[in-house]
């Protein structure tokens, strides 16, 4: 079984080196080179990105084209056996062994993880009350709730303890309370050190659970690093919070050719990073005082559009240059 | 002083909530081994398979009790063999003619015969949908996602399809085998030697039982997940594996009628071609029993088998190679 050390919490848990891959026609990577942090990691983008391809890559599903995979300091797909024992993936499928009650599947997928019958069903026992289904353990898994279904096959991927949890669209389809519940439990397991690549379209989730995000697009990597330089915006906005009204602010900003609007006590202006200075003086001659001055964090769904927009050219034509 | 009750805790985690494993893990040996534990339960889940499988065993017991209980009257008694040829309690997993035992079995003769080639019909249409049903499913994503070799998924799937298959198979004749030994001793029922030449040569018929079972279920195996594979339909596939069977059935019966070559048509019969290992068999252990055309006809049914077998092996490597890892479908 595996005899790796443990990583080391500052290496990353997944390297990439101009990784490429084809299926056909279809370029589904190009060139891509990454490093995915220890934590929580989102991966985004738009359908046909490439997502799921850089997710069976890095189980040892498909082998890249050309370029090398790491994961955990394991080459892949030659050490892919080592690497599944101490990694847990939760499918975006909806993927169960047929015919089995919803122990005996968290059991079954311990078993095949390499725990012994004892350990799997005392793991399993603990996995099911973990993601909140002790009461439905001795029911048929075919007869489950879909809500139900994505937490059996969260305790599916945890079961044997891997350190890195590798869920695809874990909150597809559930409603807000279920979606609420599997992010709570997402972040309890990801608080024992066990590293999630989250890959989802939804995009509060990555901001409610993840620390960095990884953009794909059109098989490229648009953006990789934390989420809040990924929200950091295009540099072309600014946040000014002051002390006290806001308004006299706002009104010379206006006077002086800006575009500017308020929100609470911040002023939001849109200028050239050159325009810095002139903002300051404006502020100065204003008499504010003020508290913050840096760039707006765009909300997360701003940010995407934006950065696939870089990268696109048919989006950039289509919807101007961001 | 009391905490003021929570409205609706989100989700309520057991004490000591999610806890990394620190025991060991299993040798990749002992995870085929549960593999195979887990396949063979999920044959005898359907009920179908549960209720031939019990209609298949409870025959050959009836048959045993009446065969004890006929023994202890007087008037009717039991002589198992009498002809010279024991090989006949046990070939084709059928009970000793009519003929042969002194009582009128005929009814049950009939059933066995039935039977033997309902089992290689229920178990072909078990296993075909096998595979197509993982990918269906989505299960084929679970076990590859998991360091499970992809030979070993194929190998315990072959596995517990094979073991059910030649137990139904060898565990009638192995029982008829046992009754007429504690009924008659060594000697009667064919056996040309006495003492421990005898005793070795009974040992080696019920070792000859089982290797042919394996080799019938195995065989079969290997084709119905080959048919299942093609298909790619868990519903459809029965329907291949049953349609081979009959159609192979229906080509002997034609030749059969063309040409009266009773033997050769059922080479190409692959129900009767499964019998040619038992044929085979039975003419290492006693050369003399089989006429030769018989045995060569039933040497060429295996050959096809066996062609048949290989491919299907082949193409399970390339569906192994390439396998649908796509949406499941629980």
């Amino acid at each position: 079984m595996s005899t790796a050390a443990p990583s080391n919490r500052n290496d990353p848990v997944a390297s990439l080196r101009g990784v490429a891959k084809t299926f056909g026609e279809v370029q589904a990577l190009t060139a891509v080179d990454l490093d995915l942090p220890a934590g929580l990691v989102g991966v985004l983008g738009p359908n046909g990105a490439g997502k799921s391809t850089l997710f069976r890559l890095l189980l040892g599903l498909d082998r890249a084209d050309q370029g090398t995979v790491q994961v955990l300091g394991q080459p892949m797909p030659e050490q892919t056996l080592d690497v599944l024992a101490r990694v847990g993936y939760m499918p975006e499928d909806d993927s169960l062994f047929p015919g089995l009650h919803g122990l005996d599947q968290v059991v079954h997928a311990a078993q095949l993880s390499g725990l012994s019958p004892v350990d799997a069903r005392s793991r399993a026992h603990q996995a099911l009350d973990l993601c909140g289904l002790s009461d439905a353990r001795y029911r048929m898994a075919a007869g489950f709730s879909l809500g139900m279904r994505q937490r059996l096959r969260l305790a599916m991927a945890v079961v044997h303890g891997p350190e890195l949890l590798i869920l695809d669209e874990p909150t597809a389809g559930l409603d807000p309370d279920g979606r609420a519940q599997m992010l709570d439990l997402i972040k309890e397991i990801a608080a024992q050190g066990v590293s999630v690549l989250l890959s989802t379209h939804v995009l509060p989730d990555v901001e409610t659970v993840c620390d960095h995000v990884v953009l794909l697009s059109r098989g490229q990597v648009s953006y990789a690093g934390s989420l809040h330089a990924f929200r950091a915006g295009s540099g072309s906005r600014w946040r000014i919070r002051v002390v006290g009204d806001p308004a006299p602010l706002q009104r010379n900003l206006t006077a002086a050719q800006y575009a500017c609007e308020t929100e609470g006590r911040d002023v939001l202006v849109t200028a050239t990073a050159d325009q810095v200075g002139d903002l300051w003086r404006i502020c100065a001659e204003t008499g504010v005082g003020v508290r913050r001055f840096g760039p707006a964090e765009e909300d997360l769904g701003t940010a995407f559009v934006r950065h696939l927009r870089i990268d696109d050219p048919l989006r950039r034509a289509a919807g101007g240059a961001p | 002083m009391t905490e003021p009750v929570k409205s609706a805790p989100p989700l309520v985690f057991e004490p000591g909530g999610y806890a990394k494993f620190s025991g060991q893990q299993v040798p990749l040996r002992q995870r085929l081994q549960s593999l195979i534990g887990v396949f063979a339960r999920d044959a005898f889940r359907a009920t179908p398979a549960k209720l031939g499988a019990a209609l298949y065993l409870l025959a050959p017991l009836c048959l045993a009790a009446w065969l004890v209980v006929r023994s202890y009257l007087p008037d009717l008694p039991v002589a198992i063999g009498g002809d010279g040829d024991a090989l006949s309690l046990w070939k084709f997993s059928k009970i000793p003619t009519a003929g042969q035992v002194h009582c009128d079995l005929q009814a049950l003769e009939t059933a066995f015969a039935v039977n033997s080639f309902l089992l290689l019909l229920g178990q072909a249409t078990q296993i075909a949908p096998l595979l197509a049903r993982d990918a269906h499913q989505g299960a084929l994503l679970l076990y590859f996602s998991r360091p499970v070799l992809r030979s070993h998924y194929l190998l315990a799937r072959l596995a517990a399809a094979t073991s059910i298959g030649s137990l139904l198979v060898a565990l009638p004749s192995l029982l008829l085998i046992l009754v007429a030994l504690s009924q008659h001793g060594l000697q009667p029922g064919g056996c040309p030697w006495p003492g421990l030449t005898g005793a070795l040569w009974w040992l080696a018929l019920m070792l000859a039982v089982v290797v042919c079972a394996v080799v019938v279920a195995l065989a079969t195996s290997l084709v119905a997940l080959a048919a299942g594979v093609l298909v790619r339909n868990p519903s459809a596939a029965p329907l291949a594996m049953g349609g081979l069977v009959l159609g192979s059935l229906t080509v002997s019966w034609i030749l059969q009628a063309a040409y009266g070559r009773q033997g050769l048509a059922r080479a190409l019969d692959l129900h009767h071609a499964l019998q040619a290992p038992w044929f085979l068999l039975t003419w290492l252990l006693q050369p003399s029993a089989p006429p030769k055309p018989v045995l060569q006809v039933m040497l060429l049914g295996l050959v096809i088998w066996v062609l048949l077998a290989a491919l299907g092996w082949w193409l399970l490597q390339r569906f192994l190679r390439n396998p649908p890892l796509g949406k499941g479908r629980a």
